[in-house]
């Protein structure tokens, strides 16, 4: 099988336009699943029992259902019930529900990994819950969580390519129906697998820079 | 919505065999890759950069590529070097690469969240390394480990579906079938996310009693 | 390509004869008594694994490749491959694989023969990686719209939201005939498609005509109507694998003596299937 870069080049419109819709899938997936994972994953350690267990069934059961059926659901099902929603909304809005759950639980074991004597030291002081969680435990936290959350993003980033299920036009989906339309794999795989290698070194570099910015001692 | 869930009446034995496979294949993946990624995270934590470059570098592609990418090596292009897999073998050897990778960078990150002190301590102490490993660091740094590789282990679960495109029959792939057979997609999918449903439930399982175990502190 | 031409010929005289528009008078009218003499077992010399025709297929096309309640592989194309396989004097083996593993896997020569139906263009009857067989059916692509929406003629159908299965040729020529330059919405695949539609998320499908008329045979089927003209009639064979030119020749012999001879015919009609034989012909085959 012969490498045929024409055809990419003839089809660059749209699949650069289908990279932009890829990324700015994720950032937004991103800007908006993190820090509700990250309440999540506070409200997982919190010494409220309620709190505990709705986030425990929260994160519990969203991990157990496939995100394809979340997805399959908001963008074919609600329209039967007389709701209907954009394809990138449901997209969005049905990523973000998985990844709070998983994001939230990998956040969670960063925070398990302070010293319990903290807390109670902590909460001998006195110390008000939000003042000593943004000063004390999530910068702990913070170096310990940094590897997991890019491996969750990076993870996140190539789960943007179940959007196009809900008829999103992201690079997988654009790269299949290259596919299909020309009958030639090769070029359009090495497309996408390109793409998100980028992305994720960029990613990657990131990670890099923030671990020795909050390296510990 | 009307939903009518005859059609798993004629439909259940054709998809259990697909969970049977589903299932088959993530704990054969969990069992070789979770071994591997040890000796992969040695090599992310090396200090040696003629170790640890190369490494990065892989754990890079590993992750970075959509894992269909890495199906089709399995199954397309590694024939081409006279090692022939059947669909089956090749879905495992390409779901485990990409797996053990995945767990490596946890186990690294795990390891990384253990006070540094710690080693200096072990090494002034001339604990023998492996020794160190498994009664010092280890039991400190697994709270921070098992959460999230129960999580990616429950992702596995799901990202099996992905196998159909070489030829594996599992249950997504099935289910499929039996949608464009029948017209009755809600009902399949929420029997095969109940089906994931009890898989997942039994990994989360695993997870509590773990954490119960190697977590025998009380937080407060 | 299909390199014995010398050989070709005359057979394809015969076969042009007899698969003309009077090919069912042509064979009982009487004349010269035509018979082949065809080689059993085939000597294919380059199969993927001997003896065995490696067949890959979706099993995800109503009426021509799916899974029946017993789960098994059924179908139009199931039952010709099954055909091809026993004239052949090998056996068939099917594999069954989702569609973005077909092409790659008969590029890897993985697969013997693969594609329930790939329609005609000029690119793939010229790819380095799969030869095209002769046609077995004219394709004959239609839109489909919900009764309710009022739709009936392709004039209502003029700035309507369009769609289809992302990257068909299906989609591509709905657009073409309704004059649009994008599609409104593109679904992953044909249950979606048809969800979408039953759903109002866009008005118009564009599809081929057994999707089409799998559609009105089945559930709320009497809520679906095809426009009147279709939006595109072309043809469509197999794809066979790149080092098997004796494959490719093997599978037009045979193809062409199924037109010919009924065998095509009863399986269509076996599966409620269009028969497009006598639309062949038009184009020569």
């Amino acid at each position: 099988m012969s490498f045929d870069l024409d055809l990419i080049v003839q089809a660059l419109p749209e699949l650069l336009q289908s990279v932009l819709v890829t990324i700015e899938l994720f950032v937004l997936l991103m800007l908006i699943a993190t820090p509700i994972s990250l309440l999540v994953a506070l409200a997982r350690v919190s010494s409220m029992l309620g709190l505990r267990c709705a986030a425990a069934c929260y994160v519990n059961g969203i991990r157990c259902i496939p995100v394809l059926v979340i997805l399959y659901f908001t963008f074919y099902g609600l329209p039967q019930l007389g709701l209907r929603i954009a394809p990138f909304t449901a997209a969005l809005t049905g990523l973000t529900i998985g990844t709070v759950a998983y994001l939230a639980e990998d956040l969670r074991a960063g925070l398990t990994a302070i010293d319990p004597g903290q807390f109670q030291a902590a909460d001998a002081l006195g110390l008000g819950y939000w003042w000593r969680t943004r000063r004390i435990i999530v910068p702990q936290a913070l170096p310990v969580m940094i590897g997991p959350y890019f491996t969750r993003a990076i993870v996140s980033l190539k789960a943007t390519s179940m959007a196009s299920i809900v008829a999103v036009n992201e690079v997988t989906g654009e790269s299949m129906a290259l596919l299909t339309q020309t009958y030639r794999a090769l070029e359009f795989l090495t497309f996408a697998a390109i793409t998100y290698l980028t992305l994720s070194a960029v990613l990657a570099f990131a990670q890099v820079i923030l671990q020795r910015k909050v390296a510990l001692p | 919505m009307h939903l009518n869930f005859s059609v798993w009446l004629t439909r259940w034995p054709y998809l259990l065999q697909g969970a049977a496979i589903s299932l088959e294949i993530v704990v054969i993946v969990l069992l070789l890759s979770t071994p591997l990624a040890m000796i992969a995270a040695l090599g992310l934590g090396a200090t040696n950069r003629a170790i640890l470059y190369p490494m990065m570098a892989i754990s890079w592609i590993l992750r970075g590529i959509p894992p269909l990418v890495i199906l089709f090596v399995a199954y397309f292009v590694v024939p081409q070097f006279g090692i022939s897999l059947t669909p089956l073998v090749a879905a495992i050897a390409g779901f485990t690469a990409y797996n053990t990778l995945v767990v490596a960078e946890l186990i690294v990150a795990g390891f990384r969240s253990v006070d540094p002190g710690q080693h200096a301590a072990i090494a002034a102490l001339g604990l023998p390394p492996f020794r160190a490993y498994r009664r010092v660091l280890l039991p400190q740094a697994l709270p921070s480990i098992i959460p999230p590789y129960i999580s990616y282990s429950t992702d596995m679960v799901k990202g099996t579906a992905l196998a159909g495109s070489i030829g594996v029959l599992e249950l997504v792939t099935r289910a499929n079938q039996v949608i464009l057979a029948t017209n009755r997609p809600f009902e399949i999918l929420l029997g095969i996310a109940a089906l994931y449903g009890i898989v997942d439930a039994g990994l989360m399982g695993l997870q509590a009693a773990a954490e119960r175990l190697w977590a025998p502190h009380a937080r407060r | 390509m299909l390199t014995s031409c010398v050989k070709w010929a005359p057979l394809a005289a015969l076969l042009a004869f007899a698969g003309g528009a009077e090919a069912q008078s042509a064979a009982t009218a009487t004349g010269p008594q035509v018979s082949i003499d065809l080689p059993k077992p085939w000597p294919l010399r380059h199969l993927v694994a001997t003896g065995t025709l490696t067949i890959a297929t979706t099993g995800k096309s109503a009426g021509v490749t799916f899974v029946d309640e017993s789960g098994k592989l059924a179908g139009a194309r199931i039952d010709l491959w099954t055909k091809l396989a026993d004239d052949l004097g090998i056996k068939p083996d099917f594999v069954v694989i989702d569609w973005p593993g077909v092409l790659p896997g008969l590029a890897a020569n993985r697969f013997d023969i693969a594609c329930e139906g790939a329609s005609w263009t000029k690119a793939r009857l010229a790819s380095p990686d799969f030869y095209m067989t002769r046609p077995l059916e004219v394709a004959i692509n239609v839109g489909v719209a919900l009764k309710s929406s009022g739709i009936a003629t392709w004039s209502d159908a003029a700035g309507k939201r369009l769609g289809g299965v992302k990257g068909e040729q299906e989609l591509k020529d709905l657009l073409a005939k309704a004059g649009a330059k994008t599609a409104s919405l593109e679904l992953p695949g044909v249950p979606e498609a048809r969800l979408a539609l039953l759903n109002g998320q866009y008005d118009v499908y564009g599809t081929g005509m057994q999707v089409a008329q799998t559609l009105l045979k089945g559930e709320d089927g009497d809520k679906f109507m095809i426009l009147g003209e279709p939006t595109a009639v072309d043809a469509s064979g197999f794809c066979v694998n790149k080092n098997e030119g004796d494959l490719a020749q093997a599978v037009n012999v045979l193809l062409a003596k199924y037109s010919v001879d009924g065998t095509m015919a009863s399986i269509n009609k076996k599966w409620d299937m269009p028969d497009t034989t006598a639309n062949l012909a038009k184009l020569g085959y």
